[in-house]
């Protein structure tokens, strides 16, 4: 054996993890060989070597000066390979002294024959015993953590992560998109299962994040470009031209009432009403700056109007303003961006767009709002008031077509309108869905609520709406072909009004987002978490977060929820002022490097650099994340990685090799 | 250029005029239409419910002829023949049993299919590769302001095709409007015609026709034009009898669509088969 490290002495630990590896591999004859290798000074087995009473037994023979160095064949390392690198540095040895040799997963679990599985496990253990036997100690370095954090998308989820890192004192960037911040939750009238009304809500916290000093609203901004890493990103924004000064504007609105040009389809409330070329987008906006609409500007087509300019008591109208970018150092940050909404269109036969009185979930939202469109008012397009009304569940959602995924959300809205309906029309309700989930706190009750108010319930997936009536009841009407599958007839139930309840979608752009910020997408193409379970507002870039929609459908409760999980997380990392990284980095041995630059394409984190004066490579430590592609590539071995250098490597082999 | 058609029991029969007029319309657009030689039987639902692997294998050996002789699109003008053909490329995938023993049941024909062909209906190639702007120059004026009522039918690219038009689909109506003909809109397009019901479960059957007829009289058309032969004949055949059975004068001409193409390109009606419709259509202008 090659050997650098004087004489080791080596203590081997041998685990039954109860019965879960005693149960295939022979215990006895596994210590036995392992006392035979070289190097090995002691070779002991316990019940379960993660206990304290296990630990204990490696430190206690590092203290007494027994061995210097460390193995414990058990289970996984993804479990515990911290765990005894822990227990080694306790013993006062160095944690890099330490090697893991896997003979649940890797042999007990997988390996039927009890001989066969003892066999393996001495390869592994030999193995194991060979290569820590050239370890070397190593040192974590530490650097340095930025404790400002960026949030993208002011939706409710975002708005709440960024009070919650403000007011734990820190410093945040919350970069939006559209003019003012909100979300769709600003769309809303009144929000399930309270009922509360969403702007009551809704705008004091709003309100919050404009004035706390600790949060800097990027409105009418996106990201742009992200590098850098966990502690130590940097980001540039881009701060699309608004055409008025955020400084001199003091939100009067003079301007949107001067301007001559108001018929513009509203955004906000889609398209049912019209706003002028400059305008915010709702009246509680946040912040409190109108826009100009370039697109539309009469000023930008032909220089001609400027009534804007020329009312604004403030001088703040710039129509020379340009787009800006912003440069942000942040440790970590929080994807908040939401959800886009089925495009109802996608489905004829529901006659979206085709027939005047079959609208959206968010139209109709819209037109329940006290600010909307009617006022508040629940109408016809003719204006009458309807007398029966149908909601669609499901709608681009729970259908192979379509969406496979539920939008959990849809069977409560459903709920609320049907109450809503009820409430202002006294109009007769038809709830049609094809399961009725409503698994959150307090939900079933509101199911139970609308049941008594005498709201019809149809179990079975609309087949169809239609303006061709067969009856002379139909006459005049839409009509819904359902199946009702409780009844198992198909039946035609002639309407006034149809609401279509659709699905969440990703947003459109998510994908640019992921890349971005290097984030996974789900199947179903939402942010992907790092654990369903155990890490949901986490992701696998270190330091970047989810919180919201966007990590896939939900309601408010969840997404509030989410966004304080996500801050939270966010606040552990940069409270710290360093952070550790693990050592085991490439690293470059400059002499033996030719200056090919095979490299530095390979490498997926930017990590290395050519320096021209010394034309060698060099590398940037706290961006490599110890892949080991470069390594595997440089055709001079000027490129090795700690804790898996060449030897180390051929020496495992070579254990597993000759230990038969 | 030079298509291939496969013309199915249909166009052999009682859709003789199918054939006739899509030939005659692709001629007139400097394009050839030629039936797949030696073809044969689709394997058509009825025969696909006893024995589907065998009908599976009539399907497929249609395609194989078709990919022996180097076609890569095979025209289908009927919409029932497409849903069998595409079963065969679909269950390759789905059934990948079932498959075995239909391309087992082809060896022993001697033949194989590698799945290289591509079912179109005409009028998708008219739109895709002839192009709407070829079509309006054909043109001729003679069909301005007749009334049509676009009707696809069930089958047409469902359940397989071009997902956005399984429903709502508007490339008969595109194509119409461009030639200064009058499609209505017929919120009736994709319902299904009965089918073979009108045979077998008359009840259902014939409420059906009842209904397409009437949403389109009721429109006041001219002419209801379709894209297969079955819900042609469908909605030809029966129109007396559903009239005194329902007790509304249901009565409209019926044709294919490529015979409301033909007669705008002002080909005779033998050309397009006129005289074998039930039901003649008048055309408002000479
Ligand atoms: C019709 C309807 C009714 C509903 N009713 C209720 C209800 O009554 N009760 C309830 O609990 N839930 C309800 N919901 C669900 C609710 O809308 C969501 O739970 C909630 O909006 C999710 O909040 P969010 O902040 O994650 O996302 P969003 O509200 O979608 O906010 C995301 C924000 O991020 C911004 N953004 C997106 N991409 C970017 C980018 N690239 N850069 C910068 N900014 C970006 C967007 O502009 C937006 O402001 C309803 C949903 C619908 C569709
Ligand atoms: S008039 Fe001037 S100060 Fe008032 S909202 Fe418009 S830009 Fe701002
Ligand atoms: S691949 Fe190796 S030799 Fe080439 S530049 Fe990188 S470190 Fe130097």
């Amino acid at each position: 054996m090659t050997q650098q490290n004087g004489h080791p002495k080596i203590g081997v630990y041998v685990c039954h993890c109860g019965i879960n590896i005693a149960d295939k591999v022979d215990i006895e004859q596994l210590v036995a060989f392992a006392s035979s290798l070289p190097f090995v000074a002691v070779a002991r087995e316990y019940k379960f070597m993660c206990s304290d009473p296990g630990q204990e037994l490696i430190e206690q023979d590092l203290r007494d000066g027994l061995i210097d160095r460390v193995v414990v064949a058990a289970c996984s390392p993804l479990m515990h390979e911290g765990t005894f690198r822990h227990a080694t540095e306790e013993g006062g040895a160095n944690p890099f002294l330490y090697q893991h040799a896997n003979i649940r997963e890797h042999v007990s679990w997988v390996t039927q024959d009890g001989k066969l599985a003892t066999d393996k496990a001495k390869a592994l253990v030999a193995a194991a015993v060979r290569r820590v036997a050239l370890a070397e100690p190593l040192e974590r370095k530490r650097v340095p953590i930025k404790d400002e954090a960026l949030i993208v998308g002011g939706g409710i989820a975002g708005i709440e992560a960024a009070l919650v890192l403000a007011s734990a004192g820190r410093k945040v960037y919350l970069v939006e998109r559209e003019p003012s911040i909100g979300g769709h939750m600003a769309m809303f009238d009144k929000t399930f299962p309270t009922l509360d009304c969403a702007a009551c809500i809704l705008t004091p916290k709003m309100v919050q994040v404009g004035q706390h000093p600790n949060v800097e609203i990027l409105s009418y901004s996106e990201v742009e470009e992200v590098s850098g890493y966990v502690g130590n990103f940097k980001v540039r924004v881009r701060r699309k031209a608004r055409y008025i000064d955020e400084e001199l504007c003091t939100g009067c609105g003079v301007c949107i009432e001067k301007c001559p040009w108001k018929n513009v389809p509203s955004e906000f409330d889609q398209g049912l009403t019209e706003r002028s070329v400059v305008y915010m987008p709702f009246p509680q906006a946040v912040p409190r700056i109108p826009v100009i609409d370039r697109e539309n500007c009469v000023y930008f087509k032909n220089g001609k109007c400027g009534a804007c300019k020329k009312f604004c008591p403030r001088d703040a109208v710039d129509f020379e303003q340009e787009d800006r970018i912003v440069e942000l150092e942040v440790g970590a940050v929080i994807l908040s961006t939401g959800f886009k909404p089925f495009d109802a269109t996608r489905i004829p036969l529901y006659g979206y767009g085709r027939f005047p009185n079959v609208i959206t979930s968010l139209e109709f939202e819209r037109m329940l709002n006290a600010a909307g469109p009617t006022g508040g008012n629940v109408v016809m397009k003719d204006g009458r008031v309807p007398r029966r009304v149908g909601i669609v569940h499901c709608v681009g959602s729970r259908n192979q077509n379509y969406n496979a995924h539920c939008s959990t959300v849809c069977c409560m809205y459903s709920l609320k309108f049907a109450h809503l309906v009820h409430e202002r029309t006294g109009a007769e309700v038809y709830n049609f869905y094809i399961d009725m989930r409503t698994a959150g706190k307090g939900y079933e009750d509101f199911y139970h609520r609308l049941m008594a108010e005498g709201t019809h319930f149809v179990r079975g997936r609309v087949a169809e709406v239609t303006d061709v009536p067969q009856v002379p009841e139909e006459e005049g009407h839409l009509v819904v072909q359902v199946e009702d599958t409780l009844i198992g007839v198909v039946r035609r139930i002639p309407l006034d009004m149809i609401i279509l309840s659709v699905g969440m979608e990703p947003q459109a752009d998510s994908a640019d987002v992921r890349r971005l910020f290097g984030v996974s997408a789900s199947a179903d193409g939402f942010f992907l978490e790092k654990h369903p379970k155990l890490a949901p507002t986490s992701t696998l870039t270190d330091g970047v977060f989810v919180a919201g929609a966007c990590q896939g459908p939900k309601d408010i409760p969840a997404s509030v929820a989410q966004g304080q999980g996500a801050a939270a997380q966010a606040l552990a990392l940069i409270d710290g002022a360093f952070m550790e990284l693990e050592p085991n980095t490439a690293y470059v041995t400059e002499e033996l490097c030719s200056g090919c630059k095979t490299c530095i394409g390979l490498c997926p984190y930017n990590a290395l650099e050519f320096n021209e004066e010394r034309k060698v490579v060099v590398l940037n430590e706290p961006l490599c994340k110890g892949c080991g592609t470069c390594v595997a590539a440089c055709p001079s071995g000027a490129l090795q990685q700690h804790l898996f250098n060449d030897e180390q490597i051929l020496e495992e082999i070579r254990g597993v090799l000759v230990s038969g | 250029m030079k298509y291939t058609y496969y013309p199915g029991c249909s166009l052999k029969g009682t859709g003789r005029n199918y054939g006739e007029s899509l030939t005659a319309v692709y001629r007139a657009l400097d394009h050839d239409l030629e039936p797949l030689a030696d073809f044969n039987c689709c394997g058509f639902i009825a025969y696909m419910s006893i024995d589907q692997a065998q009908a599976l294998a009539l399907a497929a050996r249609n395609l194989s002829l078709a990919e022996q002789g180097g076609v890569k699109d095979l025209l289908t003008p009927c919409t029932a023949c497409q849903v069998v053909l595409n079963r065969v490329d679909d269950f390759r995938v789905r059934y990948p049993k079932l498959m075995d023993q239909v391309l087992g049941t082809m060896r022993e024909w001697g033949l194989e299919y590698r799945g290289t062909v591509k079912i179109k209906h005409p009028l998708e190639v008219l739109y895709d590769d002839v192009g709407i702007e070829a079509i309006k120059a054909r043109g001729q004026g003679k069909l301005s302001g007749f009334r049509v009522a676009c009707y696809y039918g069930c089958l047409y690219n469902r359940p397989h095709g071009i997902t956005e038009e399984r429903f709502f689909p508007t490339r008969m109506e595109e194509m119409f409007s461009a030639l200064g003909i009058e499609p209505v809109d017929y919120h009736l397009k994709t319902k299904c015609c009965g089918g073979s019901l009108s045979n077998t479960v008359e009840a259902v059957g014939l409420h059906s026709i009842f209904l397409l007829l009437q949403g389109a009289k009721r429109l006041n058309v001219d002419a209801i034009a379709t894209t297969c032969p079955l819900c042609q004949f469908n909605l030809e055949a029966y129109q007396d009898r559903v009239s005194s059975m329902f007790g509304e004068d249901v009565r409209v001409p019926v044709m294919y669509f490529s015979q409301v193409l033909g007669m705008e390109f002002g080909l005779s009606g033998e050309q397009l088969g006129l005289q074998r419709l039930f039901v003649p259509a008048k055309v408002a202008t000479a």
